[in-house]
């Protein structure tokens, strides 16, 4: 039975899900699961919600906790990681800094200063965590959830090569959404969906041979629809395609949305009329990173009642592929996933080895990316100027040359919309100095 | 409802252990089996057989059988071709002609000078077929079991719209019998094969996750029973260091190593104990022995009074027709062309790589490249192939000559001007059969 370790457990909701998936998962039911966190009372939670299924199901897993990396990992054959270097006070940088210099962002853990500094941070503790693995679980397979997906993936595979696959929701919960629009059964939608994370397209949205895609442009006439997903809709429209992740963190990954604090409060926030926009503020800057906030002081309520049982075990899996994936290895029933890779000629118009989002098929081969060939060559150009900032950003996070980030931060769409090159420098200086604590990689910051 | 064409449904015994195996799938058992062929008698017996296997399931699927091609087709989703172009009649001169220049062919069926014409003779059949499914059914899927399997897909990828897929037993009958070697359940066995059909390698090769090619490495080289099975690809094996799919006799025609000299043919291609070791002309005997008793096996079939099972054998057709009407998804071999599949074959050429069958139809997994001691034996055939495919396509009498020239058992054996010289009788022994061609002098 395997051995599921999941680094950065105290995320306890997500902990609780994704372990409830592999619990509900029949060939999974007497794996051994390892949570480890830095925060021994978050971690001390999600080991009790965890046990609490176990016992509740009469199952035969184990479930461990850890505060040490390296002893959750020992012999495990999946690493999930699912952590937040710095947290919130990190996170709250990321964004407050980049406000002072006109830099707008909605959700800010992807691309612009935010997803930069969010990388620097993260990639050295995974990188880490990798050579944990290569001396205590050799064969172990890395699913990384940790954000910017792109860019920690990247650097994954270009420092060590370790066999990993990025994972995220967007493609699934979009095709979901897009199969209500048209009230067409998710379970009888195919599509294909590539491109970059969070900037995936469906270039194919069927039913059987059925192109679905002249119901989706009806659907997007219709005012409530519009008011769920503005953004998107707008991209559609004038790109030909339907993008993968929430229209606030696509206002941000391009330059025409929110250059302006009176564009996002006067023209873009009034265009998310419908309440499913409430978790990133309906565009508002700053949105999402409010949102984790009260979250955090929700967690102990939902905790709370989920260990007095006043809330019902799910008798369901989540849409996560975290299960799907590690079934289809350990039985070798197929899966068919969206995962991110590294483009090893998946991907012709985009860049070699940068990390793409294609179907994958998993299996007890593993993960098995799929080419998809071309991409159109509107949004392959649109997919380039996110990759080139996540290629800078691994440069600097793997090297600590401080330049590559000021490059990096330079190159990004919509902080090269707002700033000039020298307000920028002054912007990026200031987030290094404010996060010397989690840049390790930088030397120089370390000595001054 | 699903509609399933087979052409060449006479291959009797073929089409009923598919249909057999099509119809224990739910989303199937009301499907539209619609048999064609050339030869009414075989096409009856096919038919009866369906008919018995419906009536003793209680099936709501319906038969119906055919000699018109294009009525079959008409509004098929699935479209299973098992046809062979030419009697025996005709092509025995594929392995009888090169054998009056020393070249000894085992089946011939594939590649080298026997499988080249092989090849010319069916092309043009495969794409009258493929045009019919233009008109009459345009997204209806083809899974080909003729061979030559490359040439033919090969020349249907680039020359028509239909979408197709080449299927053969022998990535998963070679890995059974690697299996058995070592031990091991199937069900524990996990492999990555890729190449070209019937000369696909073994990538990996694992059992219950571990690498089990140093179990088989001692299988074959300590075990004498074992070695005797397959002696030239466990010869392969032991110096190219990964196996190779199809029978020692495929494979001792693919290369310069066994079959140039009598005294390598009875080395290597005699006395082995698997089902074609490598015999002169094996393929002939098979199918002279069939021609004259197919019809008692068909009666006895017919006749037996045990209940015939109903049970799902292993046709895995069967399982890639279910996965993509919306069952349960399948990986399987499959031949595809290679867009970005394996980077050390020739791109766009016919490869036989892992696929996924889903409801979102076909999808092949990028393999990346083939360890160089492979790729350097499998191009060599993958560009005479393509050589040869060109040369069907454009009846260029020339082209056919100079692929055939770079077959390496035929260069190990003949110089330049015997080379042309065989070809040209073949040429003139096939010129019937060769109607895009309009001059067959090399």
């Amino acid at each position: 039975m395997p051995k599921i370790t999941l680094i950065g457990a105290g995320s306890v909701v997500f902990t609780r899900n994704l372990c409830s998936d592999i619990l509900l998962t029949p060939a999974l039911q007497d794996s051994t699961i390892a949570l480890m966190d830095i925060d021994p009372e978050r971690l001390a939670q999600a080991q009790e919600l965890v046990r609490v299924i176990v016992e509740r199901r009469g199952l035969k897993a184990r479930v461990e906790a850890f505060t040490d990396r390296r002893e959750a990992v020992r012999g495990a054959d999946y690493v999930i990681t699912t952590f937040q270097q710095g947290g919130l006070e990190a996170y709250a940088l990321d964004i407050e800094i980049p406000l002072r210099y006109g830099v707008e962002q909605c959700v800010g853990d992807t691309l612009g200063p935010g997803g930069v500094f969010r990388a620097l941070r993260t990639i050295p503790v995974l990188l880490d965590l990798c050579r944990d693995m290569a001396e205590v679980a050799p064969t172990a397979l890395l699913l990384n959830y940790v954000n910017p997906m792109a860019a920690n993936c990247w650097a994954i595979d270009r420092a060590t090569g370790w066999p990993h696959v990025g994972l995220c929701h967007s493609v699934q919960g979009t095709g979901e959404m897009l199969a209500g629009w048209i009230d067409v059964p998710y379970d009888e939608v195919v599509y294909k969906c590539a491109g970059i994370n969070h900037q995936a397209f469906f270039l194919e949205f069927c039913r059987g041979k059925e192109d679905l895609y002249p119901l989706i442009r009806a659907a997007i006439e219709r005012d409530e629809i519009y008011a769920q997903e503005p953004v998107r809709i707008d991209l559609m429209k004038h790109f030909g395609y339907f993008v993968t992740e929430s229209s606030g963190h696509a206002s941000e990954y391009v330059p025409y949305f929110r250059k302006t604090a009176a564009m996002v409060t006067e023209e873009l926030v009034p265009r998310f009329k419908d309440g499913v926009n409430d978790w990133f503020d309906f565009g508002r800057t700053g949105g999402y990173l409010r949102h984790c906030l009260k979250r955090l002081d929700e967690s102990r309520l939902v905790y709370e009642e989920m260990i007095a049982g006043d809330t019902p075990l799910p008798t369901r899996r989540t849409h996560e592929y975290g299960s799907y994936i590690i079934e289809a290895i350990e039985t070798n029933q197929p899966a068919r996933i969206n995962g991110n890779v590294p483009n090893r000629n998946l991907i012709d118009n985009l860049p070699s080895s940068c990390c793409v989002e294609v179907p994958c098929l998993v299996d007890g081969n593993g993960i098995q990316p799929t080419p998809v060939g071309a991409l159109p060559p509107q949004l392959a150009a649109l997919n380039r100027t996110n990759i080139n900032v996540q290629e800078l950003t691994v440069e600097a996070a793997l090297t600590g040359n401080g330049e590559a980030v000021h490059h990096a931060v330079m190159l990004d769409p919509l902080t090269a919309a707002v700033c000039t090159l020298p307000q920028i420098r002054a912007m990026v200086d200031e987030l290094l100095a404010a996060q010397t604590q989690w840049l390790p990689q930088f030397k120089e910051l370390q000595t001054k | 409802m699903t509609k399933i064409t087979f052409i060449g449904a006479g291959s009797f015994e073929f089409t009923r252990k598919l249909v057999r195996d099509l119809l224990t799938f739910p989303p199937l058992e009301n499907a539209t089996i619609s048999l064609m062929d050339i030869d009414p008698e075989r096409l009856d017996f096919a038919y009866e057989s369906v008919q018995k296997i419906i009536g003793l399931g209680n099936y709501p699927a319906t038969v119906e059988a055919t000699l018109d091609r294009a009525e079959a087709l008409r509004g098929a989703d699935f479209v299973v071709v098992t046809i062979l172009a030419g009697s025996i009649d005709v092509w025995q001169h594929d392995i009888e002609i090169p054998k009056t220049y020393g070249i000894d062919t085992n089946i011939g069926d594939t590649r080298g000078p026997s499988g080249i014409f092989r090849a010319l003779r069916t092309i043009p059949v495969m794409l009258d077929i493929a045009r019919d499914m233009e008109r009459v059914c345009p997204d209806a899927l083809m899974l080909n079991y003729t061979n030559p399997m490359v040439m033919l897909c090969r020349a249907l990828q680039r020359e028509t719209s239909i979408e197709l897929t080449g299927l053969c037993h022998s990535v998963q009958g070679t890995a059974e019998m690697l299996a058995r070697w070592i031990g091991a359940p199937m069900a524990e066995i996990t492999y990555t094969c890729a190449g070209i059909n019937h000369m696909a390698w073994y990538l990996d090769y694992r059992w219950n996750g571990q690498d089990a090619y140093p179990l088989l490495c001692r299988a074959v080289s300590e075990r004498e029973d074992v070695y005797n099975e397959e002696i030239v690809r466990n010869e392969m094996f032991l110096h190219l260091d990964y196996y190779v799919t199809e029978s020692s006799g495929h494979n001792s025609e693919y290369n310069w190593w066994f079959r140039k000299r009598p005294d390598l043919i009875k080395k290597y291609c005699l006395d082995g104990a698997g089902w074609n070791p490598g015999e002169y002309a094996y393929i002939l005997k098979e199918y002279r022995k069939r021609e004259t008793g197919w019809r008692d096996e068909a009666k006895r079939w017919f006749a037996q009074e045990t209940p015939i099972s109903l049970e799902c054998g292993h046709e895995y057709a069967a399982h890639i027709i279910n996965a993509i009407v919306g069952g349960e998804p399948f990986g399987f071999n499959g031949n595809v062309p290679n867009d970005g599949l394996i980077d050390n074959l020739p791109a766009h050429a016919c490869v036989e790589v892992p696929v996924w069958a889903s409801k979102k139809g076909l999808e092949p997994v990028r393999v990346g490249s083939l360890p160089p001691q492979c790729a350097m034996l499998t191009n060599l055939s993958a560009q005479i192939e393509e050589m040869a495919v060109e040369a069907a396509l454009t009846g260029n009498p020339r082209l056919v000559f100079q692929a055939i020239a770079h077959d390496p058992l035929t260069a190990a054996v003949l110089s330049l001007a015997e080379i042309k010289a065989m070809v040209n009788d073949m040429f003139r022994q096939n010129r019937d059969y060769l109607p895009q061609f309009e001059h067959v002098e090399v």
